[in-house]
């Protein structure tokens, strides 16, 4: 319904173009992921291409970007094909700009991995994938005012939206634990808001950030135990219970030039606390600090060779989890203690299965999408073009170094007409012999993958 | 005191007829810097680089610049890929530069540093520092001769960085005409004192100003060279100080 609103808009908007400056532009990017291992295709979707429209009229702006999904096996022909990306009404007043609608934002000095940046939720579908195109858009209102050296933003989001995990999907490299029965909690104030302040200094820019909302990626809030099915000979019946925790983000970052040198830096503290949730089950509650941050070095050789290098870390502060059990949770667990009853097998296994021994497992819920899989990254990567920049070669290596393991990424990007590329990139991920070791777990996700993309 | 030759940038290339009778070539310079020239310029400009193959690319741009071209912004309107990008300029006599680049893919609008003036600006044979004003003050002169370029009888100009002054380029020749001390010809040479790069500029008068139509760009080293086409300029429109803002990189002027 909403799309459908959404194309209304659009359709309505369109005789004002007779007026306004319409600009229109867009791209084809059809694509494919082959496995290393065996050349088997990578199951998962891709943007097809995308469309941005854009009509200027006066001191107001109109743009929308408009994406096509679809995947190369059992694609499924449906409305979510179809993705209203962004739309959104910008206004140019004197003193800056205003933008309201929906609409992908960007904070942060470093490139692609940004503690501070937590106004969009990510893709995770297309996490490999550069700039916006990773983000999803969200329904938003920025004011943004120019004053001499300072800029400063301030970002208002009235409906919460989550980080898109890819579950179920067996191509998936990282398989997220979550029940297909698992119960969300979404949360009942959805209202987040923040605020950037930019100063430009002769060295660089210098600029700090602040943010109130709620985690983009879900964690756990509670466990149901319905024990009836034990009166009639079955099993008690297990629910979990996730939800998104309240976080406040305060964020330095910086750009300066020392030398010939450039560096970026990202700094943020996050304080993240469980939602007061009124059901009747035992609760997870987390009470938790933490600190992300990444460092960026840039160095530009001649002849185009450009050299980058960063480093990702994601530190806890400090962490409360409790939980608070409910009478249903106390009494399963009387009732399994005696284990000598091997008729209590099945319960105890199964509440092992749900309520692991020791400390709740803690992950952030914000920032940088690495923090997910590494608590410290070190990424190096290099560019170069070449005949007359008809071809970029890119390489890139990434080296966790908690547990060990390697991502190295190298892409071709050869311009056959213009407006016209053909992609190449193979990717690979190599890790130790550990099960919970992420870039294990990736090793099979080592994929070669071949695409066109035409702009137009 | 900030001053400049006025030479070489992309929008830019003005100067009045005053009719110096200049002796030395620092007189020639000052004369140069001192012409009246327009309090801003708008243009649209088809770029096109041919490398040694023969095989061309074509981009079209506008650019808004004042002050001396001391601030300017460049919008790429085509090709399809480049489309949106912009790029802010904003020189400053008492701090550093400010360079910055509007990247519509990532909504992002990135500094970068002033101080990688060698760099190629979007894969042309301008390095940033072409498209940067030269300090007078900066440089020392010498009358190398004369010599007719495209029956334009020229001083040759030898302009050298002082010492302390760090530049790409270790010195400049360029051919000043006369009658109007505009430079038609500018050669470049690298630090090794090669000639690098080979600049030939046109001009039509506009409103009292030489005002440039074509500027030639050739690597001579790379054997690659760039044409920039002016299909339309106008000067002295009233363009006002807060256009040359981040806000204003994103959106592309009629």
């Amino acid at each position: 319904m909403k799309k459908l609103f959404t194309l209304i808009l659009f359709l309505g908007l369109f005789p004002l173009s007779i007026l306004a400056q319409l600009n229109i532009s867009g791209e084809l990017t059809p694509s494919a992921m082959l496995r290393v291992s065996d050349g088997s295709l990578i199951d998962l979707p891709f943007r097809l291409g995308k469309i941005s429209v854009g009509y200027a009229y006066g001191d107001f702006e109109l743009k929308t970007v408009t994406a096509l999904e679809t995947r190369w096996e059992n694609p499924e022909f449906s409305e979510d094909m179809l993705q209203f990306r962004e739309a959104y009404l910008l206004w140019y007043p004197s003193f800056g700009e205003v933008k309201l609608g929906k609409m992908i934002h960007a904070w942060g000095a470093a490139d692609a991995n940004n503690p501070t940046d937590n106004l969009s939720p990510y893709d995770y579908y297309y996490m490999f994938l550069a700039g916006t195109d990773r983000k999803l858009g969200s329904m938003s209102f920025t004011a943004k005012t120019y004053v001499s050296d300072f800029q400063i933003e301030l970002i208002a989001l009235p409906k919460f939206k989550a980080n898109r995990f890819p579950l179920n999907e067996p191509d998936f490299p990282i398989q997220i634990p979550v029940p297909e029965d698992a119960h969300y909690f979404y949360p009942e104030d959805e209202l987040e808001f923040g605020a950037r302040i930019q100063y430009a200094m002769g060295i660089g820019d210098l600029s700090a950030s602040y943010f109130k909302g709620n985690d983009r990626s879900f964690s756990p809030a509670g466990l149901n135990i319905d024990l009836a099915p034990l009166l009639m000979g079955g099993a008690p019946v297990f629910t979990s219970h996730l939800t998104y925790r309240k976080t406040d983000v305060i964020g330095l970052d910086a750009v300066i030039f020392p030398g010939n040198w450039t560096l970026r830096g990202e700094f943020a503290y996050f304080s993240t606390k469980t939602p007061d949730i009124d059901y009747a089950m035992s609760k997870f509650t987390y009470d938790a600090e933490y600190l992300q941050s990444v460092i960026q070095v840039e160095y530009a050789f001649p002849n185009t060779v450009q050299f980058m290098a960063q480093f990702i870390s994601n530190k806890t502060q400090k962490l409360e989890s409790t939980l608070v059990k409910d009478d249903n949770l106390n009494m399963l667990q009387a009732m399994v203690q005696d284990t000598s009853m091997h008729a209590l097998d099945l319960y105890r296994a199964l509440l092992a299965s749900k309520l692991p021994q020791g400390p709740q497992p803690f992950s952030a819920g914000m920032g940088t999408p690495f923090a997910m899989i590494a608590d410290q990254v070190i990424i190096l990567s290099s560019a170069v073009t070449l005949f007359d920049n008809s071809l970029e070669l890119s390489g890139m290596l990434m080296v966790n170094l908690d547990e060990t393991g390697y991502m190295t990424n190298i892409a071709s990007s050869y311009s056959i007409k213009e407006g016209l590329n053909l992609d190449t990139t193979l990717s690979y991920f190599i890790g130790e012999d550990e099960e919970d070791n992420r870039f294990k777990q990736l090793e099979d996700f080592s994929n070669l993958s071949l695409g066109l993309s035409y702009n137009f | 005191m900030k001053m400049t030759t006025k030479t070489l940038t992309i929008g830019l290339l003005i100067t009045l007829p005053l009719g110096i009778f200049a002796q030395t070539g620092y007189e020639i310079a000052k004369a140069m810097d001192e012409k009246k020239s327009p309090a801003d310029m708008k243009s649209e400009m088809t770029m096109t680089l041919t490398n040694k193959q023969g095989k061309t690319r074509e981009s079209i741009i506008r650019s808004i610049s004042a002050d001396d071209s001391r601030k300017q912004i460049i919008w790429f309107l085509s090709p399809a890929d480049d489309k949106g990008v912009a790029f802010l300029k904003i020189e400053h006599a008492d701090k550093d530069d400010e360079m910055r680049l509007w990247l519509p893919a990532f909504k992002k609008v990135r500094r970068i540093s002033s101080k990688k003036k060698a760099d190629s600006f979007m894969g042309s044979d301008m390095s940033y520092e072409d498209m940067t004003s030269r300090e007078l003050d900066e440089y020392t002169y010498e009358i190398l001769g004369e010599k007719k370029v495209d029956g334009i009888d020229c001083h040759i100009l030898e302009s050298t960085p002082k010492e302390g002054v760090t530049r790409t380029y270790k010195r400049f020749v360029t051919y000043v005409s006369k009658s109007d001390l505009i430079p038609v010809l500018d050669e470049a040479y690298d630090t090794r004192d090669q000639l690098l790069k080979r600049r030939e500029m046109k001009y039509s008068k506009q409103k009292g100003y030489d005002l440039p139509t074509e500027i030639f760009v050739e690597n001579v080293q790379k054997d690659h060279n760039t044409r920039l086409i002016f299909s339309s300029l106008e000067v002295d429109t009233g363009v006002e100080a807060d256009l040359f803002q981040e806000k204003n990189l994103k959106r592309i002027p009629k």
